[in-house]
């Protein structure tokens, strides 16, 4: 592929995003920036609609994979740093090996549905703004 | 004659694939150029204190550490 500016803006807004830690708030972006940067290369390679779905889904999932160290990190230090009900040393492992997956595959669980949403939106399908509220 | 199935609708080709790797590798390369380590597991302390906030006052028993190590 090709490089353009169009792509590479939505490559850097994606270190942005991953560069400070991945938490659940920044799924919506990231799977916005997984449809850019997949039409901006389905322009250039003449992808079909499914294979730009198929692209921005492949890049949701490579995304998170690159963002999990810093996921485990954060939820490591968190469980570190904290005490909830229960005992440090039966609770906090659990919480260690428990939360990264949930994080990770909330986001991975939401992203077809997001994918679609966008997709429909940017189609006009939704029609939000159709009664002026005044 | 061995056909072989269809992939399902959205399962990436090798094509595709390639396509996202080298995404991928940009997404790496933009990383670097941050300088901010992302791969090393260093969590953000501005995020992580908004998350640590969150967590202590959600009324769900959860204190910083130091707290419960008080009699």
């Amino acid at each position: 592929v090709k490089m353009n500016e169009r792509i590479q803006a939505s490559i850097d807004r994606v270190a942005g995003l991953l560069s400070d830690g991945l938490q659940v708030d920044d799924a919506a972006a990231l799977i916005r920036e997984a449809v850019e940067v997949a039409e901006a290369v389905g322009e250039v390679e003449a992808l079909t609609g499914s294979e730009k779905r198929a692209v921005a889904l492949d890049l949701v999932d490579r995304f998170l994979a690159l963002a999990a160290p810093q996921v485990q990190a954060f939820c490591d230090h968190l469980a570190d740093t904290t005490d909830g009900p229960g005992p440090d040393w039966l609770v906090d492992p659990i919480v260690k090996r428990a939360a990264p997956p949930i994080v990770v595959g909330t986001v991975r669980k939401l992203a077809p549905a997001l994918v679609d949403l966008l997709v429909d939106a940017s189609r006009g399908k939704l029609a939000l703004n159709d009664t002026a509220t005044g | 004659v061995a056909v072989a199935p269809m992939p399902p609708e959205g399962t990436p080709t090798d094509k595709l694939r390639s396509i996202a790797d080298q995404v991928l590798a940009e997404t790496n390369a933009a990383l670097a150029r941050l300088e901010r380590k992302p791969r090393t597991g260093r969590p953000c302390a501005k995020r992580t204190r908004v998350a640590l906030d969150a967590l202590t006052s959600s009324g769900e028993g959860v204190v910083p550490k130091k707290e419960k190590a008080k009699p």
